[in-house]
């Protein structure tokens, strides 16, 4: 009898963990990682394995001081570069019309129209001001969380150990240069616009706001913009600017007269829940809004030009970071590449953080316990970030040593063409001082044989347009791959790998070659809550 | 406090076993041709132990494999438990010692726990489909290795200081 109560019990638990192993729950989880506290303590007992694994002689200290002295210097470019191609080239400034620069630092929790940004003059700031980015309208600021009151603390003995022990609810901390703005993609977000040239011949104004209906599928590309009341039904395509003139406009948004928005498209969209498709008029907008944005300007109307602080020191030293160690360089589960990481909640440590050796990336956390955390490398399938690419200025030889890629339309089979030590010396290639590709989002597939890891690649528009023919090789360009903004823990410019773009449309598996000392790293950093890069 | 030591024992045996998996999949190479020794360890313990220790051997194994593996681990303890039920379930019809049965059992053990691991993975990543990650035949590698292991390694497991002290105080 008792036998079967505790059989009955064990398949009630079996189905209540297996629950919230599909729909977890965090708190729960935060209360199980207490509860396995003593047995990671016992993982911390495998700490010498790792040590003897990451065992560094003398010459590769210098190497990797070097390295990363390197590497620091590579970053500054980068950033350097970003900056610059925040600023608009093809629309001017209307006289007056001044530019504060910020960086993406995310989407608010469960609000992927909502971005956080974090303003370099926070005090030029104001809700209703547009946001741009090079040539693109972005948004409109609707809050400045930073020069809000803090929330309170809750009170009471209850709390305050639920706190501790890190079960408590987090409450939401702001930074003083933090701004939310509200993208065009919002549901209610709305913005007059206007067609110079229609494929009908005239001007035909109309307003743009929210998302198009949108089927997501293997075939369905980005989601369109929204098109309400069009001036003409029967425009079809065209370059969509925003149109709020001075003369007819009283808002703020009137300082993003001119600035593009997309190109006006008539599509073909599957119906949900049927083999039909309905013709759908949306814009196709010149910006990944959840993956491809990194540093933008918010537009004000006092006319002074965006200040940058003196930035001597890059986000490798800033104090943003700990110093950490993995327990054991060994993941049971073969289809997993992770590790155990002896900082957790209580150093500060978030989920997501970047873990860094110098300033090349090596994973990020996937779980942050109290004490210790779960980390994902780059070759964990489902592993992600936010990219951005600076094409190389390579010779034949030295491109042909360069990693595959997959072909376009569907994720490529086999392994990379290019030895990994050849490609290794890409690393010290000449960059193009052009601003950066942004690529938006790519997700790792996991490890090809030769060690090189495949990342899925979903272009918005094929990068082809972008180069001349002298400038590729073949029909791919080979890149160096770096970590762009909008996640919080993972500061721009942290150098990726080396692979090759397809620029072709359609989906691609990249295959790219992890950076030098990355896959197995001697000394290493974590990201720490707050740490996140300011402009 | 009589019962505890045999725990703590078996506990840091899992451990052990979660360590040196870890190692012949990583260091060693053999990928997903190492066998799962947490999981043969649970069901070699399992073939001796009275019966209604199930389910708490089954959480001793899970709570200390949980602490060495980046998978959720709340998908470790639905696994374990389920193999720890199903292999009391089959003991109830079967004799574990013998080869074949032990075998079998080990084998699809590690299969059934390596595809609802990857099943978690795939529910938990974003952005990529189950197709690139549902790949049942990567798990048959470790089901086939686990299942050699538990012919040839049963005897030794069970001999593991610590288990028979369990199995004493149940008789």
């Amino acid at each position: 009898m008792a036998r079967s109560r505790t059989r009955s019990i064990g398949w009630v638990l079996v189905v209540v963990t297996g629950a919230l192993a599909l729909r977890p729950i965090e708190v729960l989880e935060r209360a199980l990682d207490l509860v396995l506290l003593p047995g990671r303590l016992l993982a911390s007992l495998a700490t010498p394995i790792g040590a003897l694994q990451a065992r560094e002689g003398s010459g590769a200290r210098v190497r990797r001081a070097a390295r990363d002295e390197a590497d620091i210097e590579a970053h500054r470019q980068l950033e350097a570069s970003v900056r610059r191609a925040a600023w608009p080239t093809a629309v001017a400034l209307a006289d007056g019309v001044g530019a504060v620069q910020a960086e993406v630092v995310g989407h608010v929790a469960g609000e992927l129209d909502v971005l956080r940004l974090a303003v370099s003059e926070p005090e030029r700031v104001h809700t209703g001001q547009p946001v741009i980015a090079g040539d693109a309208y972005v948004g409109t600021v609707i809050r400045t969380p930073g020069r809000e009151a803090p929330p309170t603390a809750p009170s009471g003995w209850l709390s305050g150990l639920a706190e501790g022990l890190g079960l408590g609810a987090r409450r939401a901390a702001h930074a003083a240069d933090e701004v939310l703005v509200e993208l065009v993609t919002a549901r209610e977000a709305r913005v007059g616009a206007r067609i110079d040239v229609s494929d009908d011949g005239g001007p035909c104004r109309l307003v743009v706001g929210g998302l198009a209906p949108y089927r997501p599928g293997p075939n369905a590309g980005a989601p369109l913009l929204a098109v309400h009341n069009p001036e003409r039904r029967a425009v079809a395509s065209g370059l969509v600017a925003v149109f709020e003139p001075e003369s007819l406009s009283q808002e703020l948004v009137a300082l993003a007269h001119g600035f593009f928005v997309g190109e006006l498209r008539r599509e073909q969209q599957p119906v949900p829940g049927s083999d039909f498709t309905r013709e759908v008029l949306g814009v196709r907008p010149y910006l990944d809004y959840e993956a491809g944005l990194h540093q933008v300007l918010v537009l004000a109307d006092d006319g002074a030009r965006a200040q940058l602080p003196a930035r001597d020191r890059t986000v490798l030293q800033d104090g943003g970071s700990i110093g950490a160690r993995f327990f054991l360089r060994a993941e049971p589960s073969p289809w997993r590449e992770g590790r155990k990481l002896d900082r957790g909640r209580r150093h500060g440590v978030v989920a997501g953080s970047a873990v860094t050796t110098g300033a090349r990336l090596v994973g990020r956390v996937a779980r942050a316990g109290l004490v210790m955390s779960d980390v994902a490398l780059l070759g964990d399938p489902g592993f992600s970030f936010s990219a951005l690419a600076q094409p190389l200025m390579l010779s034949s030889a030295a491109s042909s040593a360069a990693p595959s890629a997959g072909p376009s339309e569907g994720p490529s089979e086999g392994p990379s063409e290019g030895p990994v030590d050849e490609v290794l010396d890409l690393e010290s290639a000449e960059a193009d001082p052009r601003p950066p590709l942004v690529l938006g989002r790519l997700v790792s597939l996991g490890r090809a044989p030769d060690g090189a890891v495949r990342f899925r690649w979903s272009p918005q528009r094929a990068l082809a347009s972008s180069f001349s023919t002298q400038e590729i090789r073949a029909d791919a360009l080979t890149v160096r791959l770096w970590t762009g903004s909008g996640e919080v823990g993972v500061p721009r410019g942290l150098f990726v790998g080396i692979t090759q773009l397809p620029l072709g449309p359609g989906v691609h598996e990249l295959l790219v070659i992890q950076a030098e000392g990355a896959r197995d790293p001697s000394a290493l950093t974590v990201r720490l809550a707050g740490g996140s890069e300011r402009p | 406090m009589n019962r505890l030591a045999p725990y703590l024992l078996l506990a840091v045996w899992s451990s052990v076993a979660t360590v040196l998996q870890g190692l012949a999949v990583e260091v060693l190479g053999f990928g997903v041709f190492a066998p799962d020794l947490p999981l043969f360890l649970l069901v070699a313990a399992l073939g001796q132990l009275y019966r209604s220790d199930a389910v708490r051997v089954s959480l001793v194994a899970g709570l200390a494999r949980a602490s060495f593996t980046v998978e959720p681990p709340f998908a470790i303890l639905a696994g374990t438990l389920a193999v720890g039920l199903v292999a009391d379930t089959v003991r109830r019809i079967a004799d574990l010692s013998r080869p074949l049965t032990r075998s079998v059992l080990v084998g699809a053990a590690a299969f059934g726990l390596g595809l609802w691991l990857r099943l978690v993975d795939t529910d938990r990543a974003t952005g990529v489909g189950a197709r690139d990650l549902v790949v049942a035949v990567e798990v048959v590698p470790t089901a086939i290795s686990s299942a050699l292991l538990a012919l040839v390694a049963w005897r030794a497991a069970q001999a593991l200081p610590g288990l028979r002290r369990i199995e004493r105080r149940a008789f």
